[in-house]
């Protein structure tokens, strides 16, 4: 006689023949497995007898289950609302960081930066902690105009503001130019010669040149003497206005046209 | 924005086995299991096991009438889930290092009367449950009607088998493959070894 998986199911559900259940009983008390699938086959009657239970836990499970999903969609909602605001934040702080830095010297309270752009690419950043001690703008290397390339023509028209106060002379007294004219043409490169007459012994006279934009192009300090001699080599050919200044007063203001 | 209900409605959704009730249960109750399954190194299945335990040792109180709360239904339910944890967590540490003596002690609490709802049979009584819902769709309805004592008859005729004689055929092997897979499972060795003490009837 040979135990089949259903002798299982008829020994619960009583349907065993005589001799089938003695011998079933005899093979329980020799085989610890069956014994062991038998006493499963029991519990597992008991659980699926009681339907009310069996149902509550077909409810926790869906609930729980769509809890899961749930969890599940909002993960990747959330990483995917994080990377999206990554990006904008990224890119608004790059837009932030490229605007065009400026060729003007600033102050901060706490820290003061020069910055100048020596090349097309190159940027120079000076830090100074020194609350007291000013700040000197630096120079270009190369000038501004050259790096700008404007048209030829652009250099030569001339400016409405200065162009007023051109040959003017001001209420001071301490000092009178005697060259160069008031309109001076020349060919670029040529020297420009400024002389002056000064009742003071050791006159401090500043000379302004700017271009036709009114940007400064240089100021020349002249201290113990009454005359200078500007070079224009290197200068690009254009319209040019300069001030004489003596004691923090605008003596005169003349142009210089290099062809 | 979550509804508040009452505990009475609570009890009484339970009652009647409503799914809105239990996913309230988890929104409401489910934080404090959560801590406190990890507080004690548990994982997140532990918590949702201890969850499922808690909510029929409650579903199976509230069937007994009369059902009165001494205090509110949230520190019940967490009290619920706190003896059924450290059960757990005590016959997990005795499984684990005094085997010999916790065999014996399980058997005396196998005998007892008010087995249902011990911590040892809620697990059980999940981990069959797991199985059973591992079987092929068929399977797991015709054992379903089977337990519901619907006759084979009708069985056949709701499952479109040709006659009771296959019914019944199919269900040994339904009921074979899922006693197969419980003494396959791991976490069932934990309730053979039990039975091997010649428990049987």
């Amino acid at each position: 006689m040979v135990i089949t998986s259903d002798w299982i199911d008829r020994y619960h559900d009583g349907e065993l023949g005589e001799p089938e259940k003695s011998y079933f009983l005899k093979q329980l008390d020799k085989n610890q497995l069956l014994r062991a699938e038998v006493n499963i086959d029991a519990r597992l009657n008991r659980l699926l007898s009681d339907g009310d239970i069996l149902e509550l836990m077909d409810k926790v499970e869906e609930v729980a289950r769509k809890r899961k999903e749930g969890t599940r969609l909002r993960n990747p909602l959330l990483i995917a609302a994080t990377l999206v605001c990554l990006f904008i934040m990224g890119t608004l702080f790059y837009f932030i960081e490229q605007k065009p830095v400026s060729m003007h010297t600033f102050k901060h309270p706490q820290i003061t930066r020069s910055l100048h752009k020596v090349g097309k690419d190159q940027v120079v950043v000076e830090k100074s902690k020194d609350r007291t001690t000013p700040v000197q703008a630096v120079k270009p290397a190369v000038p501004h105009e050259q790096m700008q390339m404007p048209l030829l023509a652009e250099n030569y028209r001339p400016m409405a503001e200065f162009e007023l106060l051109v040959g003017s002379v001001t209420r001071s007294t301490g000092l009178k130019l005697i060259a160069p004219a008031a309109l001076t043409v020349v060919a670029a490169g040529t020297p420009v010669r400024f002389k002056w007459i000064s009742l003071a012994s050791q006159p401090a006279v500043i000379l302004m040149l700017m271009n036709n934009h009114g940007r400064l192009v240089c100021e020349i300090q002249t201290l113990h003497n009454d005359e200078y001699t500007l070079q224009t080599r290197g200068m690009p050919p254009g319209l040019y206005y300069w001030k004489i200044m003596y004691e923090d007063e605008l003596v005169t203001m003349g142009k210089l046209t290099l062809k | 924005m979550l509804i508040h209900y009452s505990d009475d409605i609570i009890v009484d959704g339970l009652r009647q086995k409503k799914s809105s009730c239990i996913a309230y249960m988890y929104e409401e109750f489910g934080p404090i299991v959560r801590h406190m399954v990890n507080r004690n190194s548990g994982t997140l299945q532990d918590m949702e096991d201890l969850f499922q335990d808690a909510i029929i040792v409650l579903y199976k109180r509230s069937l007994v009438q009369p059902f009165n709360l001494e205090c509110s239904l949230k520190t019940y339910f967490i009290s619920i889930c706190k003896n059924i944890w450290l059960q757990r967590l005590e016959r997990k540490f005795r499984l684990l290092y005094q085997e010999d003596f916790e065999v014996q002690e399980s058997l005396g609490i196998y005998l007892m009367d008010d087995e249902q709802l011990k911590e040892e049979n809620l697990e059980q009584r999940r981990l069959f449950y797991k199985n059973l819902q591992l079987l092929p769709t068929d399977c797991q309805r015709l054992i379903r009607l089977y337990c519901l004592k619907i006759p084979f008859k009708e069985i056949a005729r709701l499952m479109n088998y040709k006659d009771e004689i296959y019914v019944k055929t199919r269900k040994y092997s339904c009921k074979n493959l899922l006693r197969k897979k419980i003494m396959k499972d791991p976490e069932c060795y934990q309730f053979l070894e039990y039975e091997s003490h010649g428990n049987h009837k």
